[in-house]
């Protein structure tokens, strides 16, 4: 055996005192009495210090001695020789996904899943080390490899189980490279099997022999069969086609083998906007697409309420029985999703024109715009306004975001040239947003006037002969859009193209999104994961197996801990006995 | 101090309450119902041949005709007898047993003698040991409390019994006999008290005993000693042991009250902490009401 700490052997010295006072206690006190009257009385039924009065003294005093023998030795640390050739190195990988709230397992999965962590710990040797890792979405080294057992306690009781999908490949690589090459090294892997990518089928305590680690890899599951159902997706995007329209994504989960009846509440800015009653069968997903309007944006939400399950009996008629909710849902972080819908702004346009009734009403049909109509050019252009100048233009064009119809003359980002008759458009700039659902080689163009860019230009459609008649100016402060053609003799103000043309246009001058097309996606909030909402572990064949390894073996803890039971109960033992002489 | 300076005082206070609040129903003017040759007319008694005429009712005799002997109750002294346990079991308790059976014995007698009583006072432990003889008059008190001033304790077991046939053998005429004692006699007390029944005396027994031998606040292993024959036993003494005790105390002082109330004898219980005209007063009182 080997002594951690060898000097604590010196406290063995406690035991001079301990007999001397035991030879001192030997000498009774003497009581004075003025009779032996009662007292013979009471003594003559069984003699006086028995046999057995007399041993238990010393057996008390034997008491004493093992009692400190075992309390020295418990805090000199023992250890037994194969225990110190055989220092251990453990990594405990800990689950921390969002199915670890599950509360199947009580009281909850992650909460078992500390507990199992922390007898890891008790049944540390001093020679030991551990190591902790977080597998969330991201593997996170908690603490590298300690002996301090107070550390890794506190380490342990710090974790939270976290609103992410679990990624335990990349924790188990982590822990396979953090545990080294070192033989006898372990991998303990503490989940519920609910992870992306998580245990093996079999739960192979070993991996395979031809890329087997030196670590070995354990995994020790906390989850039952439990059944959940869940919000898996839920995404919002604004149209841009519809100024006030949006589109709600929804995908639910059924991870149950029974019939599920709910409600899916609705909700924006906590004002309800639609109630769905909905019927899923056992492993049904239901996905919906869901439009509404609205100007304001804010939080979107979905709940599901009213959670039951259907039972069908064996006739036609279905006999519904509303189970327990927390049975048929036991994990309730994904009952609840929500998304940040974007308000819709209104934009102030400032419309130059003659007169074009047209061009005026397209743009007072959009609901995002605040319009104003002048039939001259104003002496001071308006800040943050959008200006639509018809026709009358002036020599410079000024600041800010400018759409330009039909110019009259020539200014300082373009030249009027001769009139085009019949101009044919070829050449379409499909990819641009601006352009989205826009044809116009159907569209007769007459008396447009050719136009050339005296700067850079992005010509969004341009006629056969090289000439644009829609076309993206460089501005140097804002962003200008350039209209060839006269909306008076053209057929273009009577095409549907032309109000799509005008609201990509003011998409296009909002700053909406380029990269996509004709849709706005925001962030959204939630669990929203398939694998995790789906509580039922991977491998259901082996549901018995998590139990068997939950088990801890016998004598794991070190030595000084059994030597400080067998003080505790030594002392019990000792204060029994004392008590007896008083209360027997 | 055994007697303080006011201790005289106190018993003339006890002395006056004796005879106007009790009207002496403790010791004082006891008469024997012997007819003789008293002043204090007894009954009348039809006339036999031979009476002595001097004794005839010579005013019934004129009015009706009827010779009746007028009879007297004969006054004689009353003696009391004060037996006081000088052994050392009397030694306990703060104040100890003895002096306060010594400052009772001088409070009884001085009301005794104060009723021109005669009184004794013998001290005894396994023996008579010491006594004070008869006397009469209120100015032997002072005598008497150097007498018991001077008694010690003696080494020897409390022997009732054979101190009694002691007593027995000193004294001539019945009285009452006032044994005040812890009453500690391993033989038995029954057979002092006895003797003293079968010689028609009058008895009172005063019981004292300390707090500590009611209720002994002792646990553990403990060598007992016992004062009176210095023997030694090693016990442990538990829980349930000193229940046992108190139980038996208690029996003991229970069988002491039985015996008194069978024999029609006056009984006084107390622990030593009381003072002694407490005690006394406590006494008459209980000699009233019985």
């Amino acid at each position: 055996m080997v002594l951690g700490f060898p000097t604590a052997l010196f406290w063995l010295a406690l035991a001079v005192p301990i007999i001397a006072l035991y030879i001192v206690k030997v000498r009774l006190r003497r009581l004075h009495v003025s009779t032996n009257l009662f007292w013979q009385q009471i003594y003559e039924a069984k003699p006086p210090r028995s046999f057995w009065q007399h041993l238990r003294h010393l057996f008390s005093l034997l008491l004493q001695l093992l009692l400190l023998l075992s309390l020295v030795l418990a805090v000199a640390d023992p250890s037994l020789p194969w225990q110190r050739d055989q220092s251990r190195r453990m990594v405990l990988v800990v689950d921390c996904s969002a199915s670890m709230q599950a509360n199947d397992v009580q009281p909850t999965r992650f909460a078992a899943a500390i507990d199992a962590a922390h007898r890891y710990v008790d049944g540390m040797r001093s020679a030991d080390e551990m190591a902790i890792i977080l597998a969330g979405d991201r593997p996170e080294v908690v603490i590298g490899m300690s002996s301090h057992v107070p550390t890794l306690r506190r380490a342990l009781s710090k974790l939270v189980p976290r609103d992410v999908p679990g990624e335990l490949k990349s924790a188990v690589e982590l822990a396979r490279r953090l545990a080294g090459d070192s033989a006898g090294d372990q991998i303990v892997v503490l989940t519920d099997g609910c992870a992306e990518e998580t245990v093996p089928t079999s739960l192979p305590t070993h991996p395979p022999a031809t890329s087997r680690p030196k670590a070995d890899i354990k995994y020790r599951r906390f989850s039952s069969n439990a059944v959940n159902i869940g919000v898996t997706q839920f995404q919002v995007r604004r149209c841009h086609a519809d100024p006030l329209g949006y589109e709600l994504l929804v995908q639910i989960k059924n991870a149950s083998a029974a019939t599920v009846r709910c409600r899916l509440e609705l909700q924006l800015n906590e004002l309800p906007i639609d109630i769905l009653p909905l019927t899923l069968g056992p492993n049904e997903v239901w996905n919906r697409s869901i439009k509404k309007a609205s100007l304001v944006g804010g939080r979107l939400s979905g709940h599901l309420t009213n959670i039951s399950s259907i039972t069908s009996t064996a006739n036609v008629r279905e006999d519904e029985s509303v189970a327990d909710a927390a049975s048929l849902n036991s994990l309730s972080i994904d009952d609840t999703a929500w998304a940040y819908l974007p308000d819709r702004e209104v934009r102030d346009v400032l419309l130059v024109t003659p007169g074009n009734l047209f061009l005026q009403k397209v743009f007072e049909s959009n609901p995002l715009v605040d319009i104003k109509v002048v039939r001259k050019l104003p002496d001071a252009w308006p800040r943050n306004t959008l200006i639509v100048m018809h026709q009358l233009v002036p020599e410079i064009i000024p600041a800010g975001d400018v759409l330009i119809v039909d110019p009259n003359k020539s200014t300082d980002l373009w030249t009027r040239g001769k009139l085009l008759d019949d101009p044919i458009i070829t050449d379409l700039d499909r990819k641009s947003s601006l352009m989205t659902n826009v044809d116009l080689e159907q569209v007769q163009m007459s008396q447009t006037h050719q136009l050339r860019a005296t700067g850079p230009s992005h010509v969004l459609a341009g006629t056969v002969s090289g000439d644009l008649v829609y076309a993206e100016l460089m501005h140097d402060n804002g962003r200008c859009l350039l209209l060839a053609t006269n909306l008076d003799k053209s057929d273009l103000a009577f095409r549907t193209v032309f109000p799509i043309m005008i609201s990509n246009a003011l998409g296009w001058f909002t700053g909406a999104s380029e990269d996509l097309t004709g849709s706005t996606v925001v962030a959204n909030r939630g669990l929203l994961n398939a694998r995790e909402s789906d509580l039922r572990p991977a491998d259901r064949t082996e549901e018995g197996q998590s139990r068997q390894m939950a088990v801890t073996g016998w004598f794991t803890r070190p030595l000084w801990f059994y030597l400080a039971t067998v003080a505790c109960v030594l002392t019990v033992t000792e204060w029994f006995l004392y008590h007896r002489r008083f209360t027997d | 101090m055994l007697f303080p300076p006011d201790f005289l005082t106190r018993l003339e206070y006890l002395s006056i309450v004796s005879k106007r609040v009790f009207r002496g129903s403790l010791l004082a003017q006891r008469r024997t119902m012997q007819p003789g040759s008293g002043i204090e007319f007894s009954a009348h008694q039809e006339y036999s041949p031979g009476d002595d005429l001097r004794y005839l009712d010579w005013n019934v005799y004129a009015r009706h005709g009827d010779m009746l002997l007028k009879r007297f109750q004969e006054e004689q002294d009353l003696h009391v007898y004060f037996l006081l346990d000088c052994s050392r079991s009397m030694d306990f308790g703060k104040p100890t047993k003895f002096d306060l059976a010594r400052q009772l014995v001088a409070a009884l007698a001085y009301i005794a003698l104060a009723d021109l009583d005669r009184v004794s006072v013998l001290t005894f432990s396994n023996d008579v040991v010491n006594e004070f003889p008869l006397t009469r008059g209120k100015e032997r008190i002072v005598p008497l409390m150097r007498f018991l001033e001077a008694q010690q304790l003696t080494r020897s077991n409390t022997d009732l019994s054979r101190s009694v046939r002691g007593v027995l053998h000193r004294t001539r005429k019945v009285g009452i006999a006032i044994v005040v004692s812890d009453l500690f006699d391993e033989s038995g007390f029954q057979n002092g008290l006895d003797q003293l029944r079968y010689r028609r005396f009058d008895g009172h027994a005063v019981q004292l005993h300390a707090p500590e031998e009611a209720d002994p606040a002792v646990l553990g292993d403990v060598e007992l000693f016992d004062v009176e024959n210095d023997s030694l036993r090693k016990v442990t003494v538990t829980e349930r042991n000193a229940r046992t005790y108190r139980k038996l105390f208690d029996d003991y002082q229970c069988s002491v009250r039985d015996y008194c109330r069978d024999y029609n004898w006056g009984c006084t219980q107390s622990p030593a902490t009381v003072k002694f005209d407490d005690l006394v007063l406590r006494m008459m009182q209980e000699s009233r009401s019985a």
